[in-house]
């Protein structure tokens, strides 16, 4: 029973009304309005990045343009602690001792883990899970727990390393204790570390390699070692710049293995020492920002170890990135 | 008629008086609690002590929870300065004498109000050397806690062994040195097994050095600079120079790198704290030692280095009131005797000096000297103390080098 004057509309018309409705009210583009959805669905992410990220770094930045201490009241000095640190030794040095630990540590994993990612691709070993577990263990191992365990074997007097070097007949470094020993102790425990990490994405890489390719070299009688460096290495390009890359910023960034080895626990030890050798770039910033409480100053040094990592990343990319073609 | 009104008035006051009771029993139930966050750097001895302080403290103040928070020393600033600086600090915190005027002119600490102490009263009660560097304008800004001065210690079975009488302790640091060369053991590299004096705790060795050989300040507070680049200065780094450095050296810093030597029965000889024994007693129980004076200079008076930490009440804490009554509790009679007892400690009372039970640790505090470092800035003097003993460069350059960052620090703390 319909009321009366009610007035009959059919499911045609109905539709026309509803698709012609919008286009009066509509004040946006069909492109504005899928911009606004977007943001819309972004907007968790981006304001995370932002409270997280795009904030502090502004914060930071306006920080390392002021002269703070804790104790203080701010005061803004332009660029004065970016002069600070130009004419400050304890800079250049922490940076020559980061630079130090990247050339040495970057080298080592990708020579040691590629050859170990080759092994454990290669179709006849057995208990590859088995063996591909046990070199990755350390990277899920807690670092700072490691640390003071590779401290107690570097002990000078009762460590297992000096112990097996005086079954050898050899001299027995003072290792931590020594400033011509510790950082080289302690690059040893950063590639340790690292191996797993690096061979996982090597293994990675190389499962993508068609077998075609391999095939047909076998077939054009390419020995291994051709193999390797005219398809695997060439092949395997981009995961090799990922894993540099990668490697090169922990390596920048490294802090925690030179912290503990060097003053973890009650040990009344400097961190970075004996006698700042150990004093990478990361824990320069942390002595200054949280020990000698200059927050401005250590902000300027933050800043010049971004620069660096994104100009040392470019660099990377440049120099170890080939275009290829399958 | 009369027994069924008795029996009403009976379940009148019956119901009048439980409800008395569950109201009373709700206002107690109803009293704000309040929890306290106190946070002091870890240490064996003193970590026991508080453990026992605080169910008494919370015992007497039912309304009041103590939360504690002792990251090891190496952390203990970073944590609380940063989060001093962030707002969100602790209620009580622990303080070194050295960092006072820096934290009183942050406006970090709240003055102790009269109500828990006058100052009169803190003046009278309290050795005046543990309470000095905490008055500004007249007012208190922390109660002293952490009392100690240096001591020497004696392992009385690895002395002998050497040949040494430890109830003939040595008096001079000629002594001291001749003594621990004599009780350095090697073996047939050369490498020490057993050093002569524990330097593990490089403040204790040359602070107890410094405020024996430089007369004046060691830090002169009204220069803003360190003066042990003088000739005393240079005199007290070159005993440092005689204990490290070459052949006859009597510990090193590759032996045992970071261990605690004389508690491990590595070592014949320790300059440390009373509340080294806390320590001493929990790693090595049945290590026999002697207390003995620090070493003095030939033909000067003894002086024993004193040092001591301050509780003190953040000046942001909501809680303040019951973050004193807490904090005087801590500095009490009742708990000063709990320090002394569990941990060590040298009472910071007066009244209570008497009563420290060894003779030497007593009698020492009369020779105290109180440090005047300024700042956060023993890396710097600890670097000095490594760079001595692990390169061959003169001792006069890496002390001036030192002094001039020593400089710089005691300016940032005073500026």
């Amino acid at each position: 029973m319909r009321p009366a004057g009610a007035k009959v509309t059919t499911g045609g018309e109905a539709r026309r009304e509803a698709r012609a409705a919008p286009r009066r009210a509509v004040l946006l583009t069909y492109r504005a309005r899928h911009v606004l959805w977007a943001l819309a669905f972004l907007a968790p992410a981006l304001l995370l990045f932002f409270f997280i990220v795009v904030y502090p770094l502004g914060w930071a930045l306006a920080l390392s343009l002021q002269d703070w201490s804790f104790f203080g009241a701010k005061r803004f000095i332009g660029l004065g602690n970016y002069v600070r640190l130009w004419n400050d030794p304890l800079f250049w040095k922490s940076l020559g001792i980061s630079f130090k630990w990247t050339l040495g540590v970057v080298p080592a994993i990708v020579v040691i883990s590629l050859p170990l990612a080759l092994f454990l691709n290669a179709g006849w070993l057995r208990l590859k899970a088995l063996y591909r577990t046990g070199y990755f263990i350390p990277v899920v191992t807690n670092i700072v727990a490691v640390a003071f365990v590779w401290r107690w074997m570097f002990d000078p007097d009762f460590g297992v390393i000096n112990w097996f070097l005086g079954l050898l007949g050899l001299p027995k470094p003072g290792w931590l204790a020594d400033p011509a020993w510790a950082l080289y102790a302690m690059m040893v425990v950063g590639v340790w570390k690292q191996i797993g990490q690096a061979m996982v994405l090597f293994l990675a890489g190389l499962q993508t390699i068609p077998q075609e390719f391999v095939d047909a070299a076998k077939i054009d009688g390419a020995t291994p070692w051709k193999l390797f460096w005219r398809i695997t290495l060439p092949l395997l390009n981009p995961t090799l710049l990922f894993v540099v890359v990668i490697l090169v910023i922990n390596a920048f960034r490294v802090f925690t293995i030179p912290y503990v080895m060097s003053a973890g626990g009650l040990q009344a030890r400097t961190p970075g020492g004996p006698l700042d050798s150990t004093r990478v770039f990361v824990l320069h910033i942390y002595d200054i920002g949280f020990r000698q409480f200059q927050l401005g100053y250590a902000s300027a040094n933050a800043f010049v170890l971004m620069a660096l990592i994104i100009v040392v990343t470019l660099v990377q990319i440049k120099l170890i990135q080939r275009p290829f073609e399958y | 008629m009369r027994r069924a009104w008795t029996r009403l008035l009976a379940m009148v006051v019956a119901s009048v008086i439980a409800t008395t009771l569950v109201s009373l029993g709700a206002v107690v139930d109803a009293q704000p609690k309040v929890t306290i966050v106190h946070w002091q750097h870890f240490h064996e001895g003193r970590a026991a002590a508080l453990k026992a302080l605080i169910p008494a403290f919370q015992g007497e103040n039912p309304g009041i929870t103590i939360v504690t928070d002792l990251p090891p020393y190496e952390q203990y600033f970073d944590k609380l300065l940063a989060a001093l600086a962030a707002g969100t600090g602790p209620d009580v915190f622990q303080v070194p004498m050295e960092m006072a005027e820096q934290l009183i002119n942050g406006g970090y600490l709240a003055p102790v109000p009269e109500s828990v102490a006058t100052t009169a009263e803190i003046e009278r009660r309290y050795l005046r050397w543990t309470t000095a560097r905490f008055k500004k304008g007249g007012k208190y800004y922390g109660l002293p806690t952490d009392v100690q001065h240096l001591v020497l210690y004696i392992n009385n079975d690895l002395a002998r062994e050497a040949g040494l009488d430890p109830a003939n302790p040595p008096r001079t640091w000629d002594d001291l040195i001749a003594q621990a060369r004599k009780a350095t053991k090697r073996d047939a590299q050369g490498n020490i097994v057993q050093a002569g004096l524990d330097t593990r705790y490089k403040w204790a060795v040359y602070t107890a050095l410094l405020y024996q050989f430089v007369e004046g300040p060691v830090i002169d507070a009204a220069a803003k600079r360190a003066t042990y680049d003088s000739p005393q200065g240079i005199a007290a780094w070159k005993v440092v120079e005689q204990l490290l450095r070459g052949p006859n050296a009597v510990d090193s810093p590759r032996f045992m790198p970071g261990q605690r030597k004389f508690e491990l029965k590595r070592a014949v000889f320790y300059i440390n704290h009373p509340v080294a024994r806390s320590v001493i007693a929990r790693i090595g129980p049945d290590i026999k030692y002697t207390i003995a004076p620090v070493p003095a200079i030939k033909g000067k008076r003894p002086v024993a280095p004193g040092h001591h930490w301050a509780y003190v009440v953040n000046a942001r804490s909501k809680n303040q009131e019951a973050a004193w009554r807490w904090v005087k509790y801590l500095a009490s009679e009742r708990a000063v005797r709990t320090w002394m007892r569990v941990a060590g400690d040298l009472p910071s009372l007066v009244e209570l000096l008497p009563t420290e039970p060894d003779p030497v640790v007593r009698e020492s505090v009369k020779l105290v000297r109180p440090v005047d470092y300024i700042g956060v800035c023993d890396p710097i003097r600890n670097d000095l103390f490594d760079a001595i003993a692990l390169t061959t460069r003169p001792v006069e350059d890496l002390v001036r080098e030192a002094v001039q960052k020593e400089n710089t620090c005691v300016q940032q703390a005073l500026r």
